[in-house]
């Protein structure tokens, strides 16, 4: 598992925002290679739904959480190292400092 | 005419006993009745076929003799020996059709079977039966002042209406003396959650296409519910939490799968005298009501004290906490103020609960499958398999749905889904015939998928209606009509129900329609636009509108008074006459569909909405669309005639999906259609844009139609309130009609348009919202101020006769003439309509 725990200078509440990339097993999910998990926002629930980007590869089924502290989606394919996670309600995406680290053995 | 006249000809006056006195109280009511034509004189067999919209007049006797005005709901006759003792009134002998007594307040008004000829098949001496006449008749031209905004030809025509008589068509959309008493409206809720299993989707759209993830074994990581996945502040896994609130449940006989849990209120015409009879009548339409996305929870982590909150579920204790409390937000309880309208109209309504989609975030598929859930739940219902008053009272050929937000998507495609249900091989035994479908505030989220891939409201579905606030800050058509979400702009422009139309509304917003959703986080009443989930947006701190002055953050804003928001009690009485109307219309027969086509605006005076706050749009049954500008086949308009532009400035385009080389106001995101439509510039000197010719033939017969309708809207400058202008460019319409090869031409302009109601075009409705600059932090006070003021279509119509001179038979071509000037005109939809 490919962990990145960020702390946001952007965002409010200053609070820790934490992402987890979670690469997938063949077949686990069809079609997708890793899911993300973030943690530590504030998230209003609307009528919109949230989109998400990580680097230039958008995320798929993208959902909030009940208490709006987090949301989940999907990559097809494996992030390049540096990508940095951006999402929004809105199509201008607003960019975060959570940037995909890939752990080295 | 002011009395009825004998229809033998001899032309003496002659007043039905007890008439006289009727026609005083019709007067007053409906007005002079010169609009109508007499289909059955007392005494005398009908001399047409009885349509709906008919209207029955009755004399009733007693100490003062009383008008009495039914509106006829079908065209069948029915003997009176073939109808139940409770579904016809005790009239006698004789056949009766389907009609709605109408009463002045507006409310009581229940579907019957009236008298209407006696056995012998004559009209009873104390009745007439009369027809609203399609085509208004020429009047000699008056010369008014022009009216602002509009009127861009000083001294132009007089619209031939004007001066008539002709009854203001508000007044049949009032109502008269009722005879069946008022029901009283009921509830009944489901006693105890009912488990379903219910697939979830996670959907998305990957270029073009339209993607879902459903996972058949619904395992709980395949739906986003780890236990390790959204810890927050409690003891509980996210399953837990929603089981305990009884949203989301393991199945019992699966573990490893997962169950959804179904809520449901309903509201029902019920009697006085008993708090669960059903009053008699029935059986009734039904509507269900889908919520939007909303939170589902609500906790504490210190004492609380247990009383009933409405729109809110009990209290429960965390288990393995102290003083930590959860309960559930019932979104679909927001709605009584119209469910309880409905019921004293003869609906039964069904508020569902959709919170286990809210609870995992999902878009549309899932509550399309819920809704068939509630549709199965119905039947169980109406079948007494659930205990319940309601049983055999329900009309399941005539249901409604009406969705807010989200669940506008959710009603679209739950339609779409039941009829093909229906339609499949293994149809339900008991099918659901869904008649009717409002959008509130929708989001489209499948609009820009590939045409087969958009969900079009059509047939079976006969009538669609769109309700959108010019003011909504949640579903705010950011980006305008190319965005990934839409609004209902595009529902509207994909529609093609036998009667479509929309309606959008200065200063509406996204959540005062829920009750639920509205509280007080703010100072004061004026600030109740949604509760912490949802006031990120339209409320206090957030100056999202410049009329309260501050549109620099950070720090909450000096705005004691947004006057541009309207108020609850505005947006309560918006969906009582419009979304209530609707399916007192659609599914209840009554004869409201007066302000479906702008004809009249049914709100009080002083109730916060004004028709100058309403622009429609609207296609009636009855129509011949001349020109869509959808070219196929190339430069052929829909009826396979010619269409030219003699403008080198004209063009045409999928609205909003072209730059409109103006490069200080970008179109694109200030227009949320998703059309093609034509874009004519204006020159420095008047000149025709347009034209197209109308094939020999019977398609050149326009006395069918009252008026000749289109689209239109202009490239105003939108950047601040005071840049829009009041005035639409100049334009003219002309028409060439006649039997030889040289046509005679006659024009309207603006001033002959039929303003009467909301018809009038309305320049855009200015609004600004303010995002915060993470576009998601609910306490950020730091963002941005963007516009998003949209340049909204609308549909105008010119009656016929306007056009002075013209040989209605023999219609030949059109064409459509710019004045000078410098702003864009963006027109759409030529047709002919019979309004």
């Amino acid at each position: 598992m490919t962990t990145s725990d960020n702390t946001p200078r952007g965002l409010e509440p200053a609070a820790g925002l934490i992402a987890r990339f979670e690469p997938l097993a063949p077949g686990q999910v069809p079609g997708f290679a890793m899911k993300i998990t973030v943690r530590g926002v504030q998230l209003a629930l609307r009528g919109l739904p949230l989109l998400a980007r990580l680097g230039g590869q958008e995320l798929r089924g993208v959902a909030v959480s009940p208490a709006g502290d987090g949301f989940m989606g999907l990559l097809e394919h494996a992030p390049h190292e540096g990508d940095r996670l951006s999402f929004g309600y809105e199509s201008a995406l607003h960019s975060t400092d959570v940037v995909y680290r890939a752990l080295v053995a | 005419m002011s009395r009825w006249d004998e229809p033998s000809g001899t032309g003496t006056p002659w007043v039905a006993p007890g008439l006289a006195e009727a026609e005083r109280d019709l007067n007053e009511m409906l007005g002079p009745i010169d609009g109508y034509e007499v289909v059955g004189w007392p005494g005398s067999g009908l001399n047409d076929r009885l349509r709906p919209g008919d209207l029955l007049l009755r004399a009733r006797g007693g100490f003062r003799v009383r008008a009495q005005v039914a509106h006829v709901a079908g065209p069948e006759l029915h003997d009176a020996d073939a109808l139940s003792s409770g579904d016809a009134e005790g009239a006698g002998d004789g056949w009766y059709a389907e009609a709605v007594w109408r009463s002045p307040a507006g409310q009581g008004r229940i579907p019957a079977y009236v008298r209407v000829v006696d056995s012998r098949g004559r009209v009873p001496q104390n009745q007439i039966v009369i027809r609203s006449r399609p085509i208004l008749p020429a009047v000699a031209p008056v010369s008014l002042p022009p009216r602002q905004g509009l009127d861009d030809a000083p001294g132009a025509e007089e619209p031939p209406w004007s001066g008539l008589g002709i009854p203001d068509a508000g007044a049949l959309d009032g109502g008269l003396e009722e005879t069946s008493p008022t029901p009283t409206p009921r509830s009944w809720e489901l006693p105890a959650t009912e488990w379903v299993n219910v697939n979830y989707y996670l959907e998305w759209i990957k270029g073009d296409t339209l993607e879902y993830l459903t996972q058949p074994t619904r395992k709980t990581t395949d739906r986003g519910l780890d236990k390790e996945a959204f810890p927050g502040l409690l003891p509980l896994t996210l399953i837990d939490l929603l089981a305990l609130l009884e949203i989301e449940r393991p199945d019992p006989a699966s573990p490893a799968d997962f169950q959804m849990g179904l809520k449901t209120k309903a509201f029902y015409p019920g009697t006085a005298a008993s708090p669960t009879d059903v009053a008699p009548g029935g059986p009734y339409p039904v509507v269900l009501i889908l919520p939007g996305n909303h939170g589902v929870q609500e906790v504490r982590q210190s004492p609380v004290t247990p009383p009933a909150t409405a729109g809110r579920g009990p209290w429960k204790k965390i288990p393995g906490t102290a003083d930590g409390w959860v309960r559930e937000i019932l979104s679909h309880a927001g709605y009584e103020y119209l469910q309880e309208d409905l019921a004293r109209s003869g609906v039964v309504s069904f508020a569902i609960s959709t919170n286990p989609a809210n609870a995992l975030d999902a878009m549309v598929q899932t509550r399309a499958d819920l809704v068939m859930a509630y549709l199965d739940l119905l039947r169980r219902i109406q079948s007494g398999g659930i205990a319940s008053p309601l049983a055999g009272h329900l009309d399941l050929g005539r249901v409604g749905l009406l969705g807010h937000s989200r669940g506008g998507d959710g009603v679209v495609k739950g339609a779409l889904d039941n009829a093909g249900r229906n339609a499949s091989s293994a149809p339900p035994a008991t099918p659901i015939q869904i008649k009717a479908v409002c959008a509130l505030a929708p989001t489209d989220s499948k609009g820009t998928a590939r045409p087969s891939d958009r969900p079009v409201m059509a047939s079976p579905v006969e009538r669609f209606l769109v309700v959108y606030g010019s003011h909504d800050g949640d579903v705010s058509g950011v980006g305008g009509g190319l965005e990934r979400t839409g609004t209902g702009f595009r529902h509207y422009d994909r529609s093609m129900t036998r009667w479509d139309t929309m309606i959008f509304v200065r200063g509406v917003a996204h959540n005062r329609f829920n009750t639920t959703w509205d509280n007080s986080h703010s100072p004061g009443p004026a600030f109740q636009h949604g509760d912490p989930s949802h006031r990120l947006v339209d409320q206090s701190p957030y100056p999202s509108d410049p009329t309260c002055g501050v549109t620099t953050p950070p720090g909450p804003p000096a705005c004691p008074s947004p006057t541009e928001y309207r108020s609850i009690d505005a947006h309560k009485a918006l969906a009582r006459e419009y979304i209530g109307g609707f399916f007192r219309w659609a599914l209840g027969g009554e004869a409201l569909e007066a302000r479906f086509k702008g004809e009249v605006f049914p709100l009080a005076a002083g109730a916060g909405i004004s028709a100058a706050d309403v622009a429609i749009q609207y296609m009636v049954p009855t129509h011949c669309l001349i020109d869509g500008f959808q070219r196929d086949p190339p430069g052929r308009n829909a009826l396979a005639g010619p269409a030219s532009y003699t403008s080198s400035q004209t063009v045409e385009f999928e609205l909003g999906n072209r730059p409109d080389g103006n490069s200080t106001i970008p179109l694109a995101p200030r227009v949320p259609h998703q059309t093609r439509i034509l874009d004519a510039r204006p020159g420095s000197a008047a000149q025709v844009v347009y034209r197209t010719e109308i094939p020999a033939g019977p398609l050149r017969n326009t006395r069918p139609y009252s008026h000749i309708c289109f689209r239109m809207t202009a490239g105003f400058d939108v950047s601040a309130p005071g840049t829009i202008l009041s005035r639409f460019p100049p334009w003219k319409l002309r028409i060439f009609t006649g039997e030889g090869s040289s046509p005679a031409a006659s024009e309207a302009g603006p001033a002959a348009l039929d303003t009467r109601g909301v018809r009038a075009p309305k320049p855009p409705f200015f609004h600004e919202l303010w995002v915060p600059r993470e576009g998601v932090a609910k306490s950020s006070l730091s963002g941005e101020v963007v516009n998003v003021t949209k340049l909204h279509f609308q549909t105008v119509a010119i009656p016929l006769v306007a056009f002075r001179g013209a040989d209605l038979e023999h219609l030949q071509a059109v064409e459509l003439e710019l004045g000078a000037g410098t702003m864009p005109f963006y027109f759409d939809t030529l047709c002919l309509m019979a309004l």
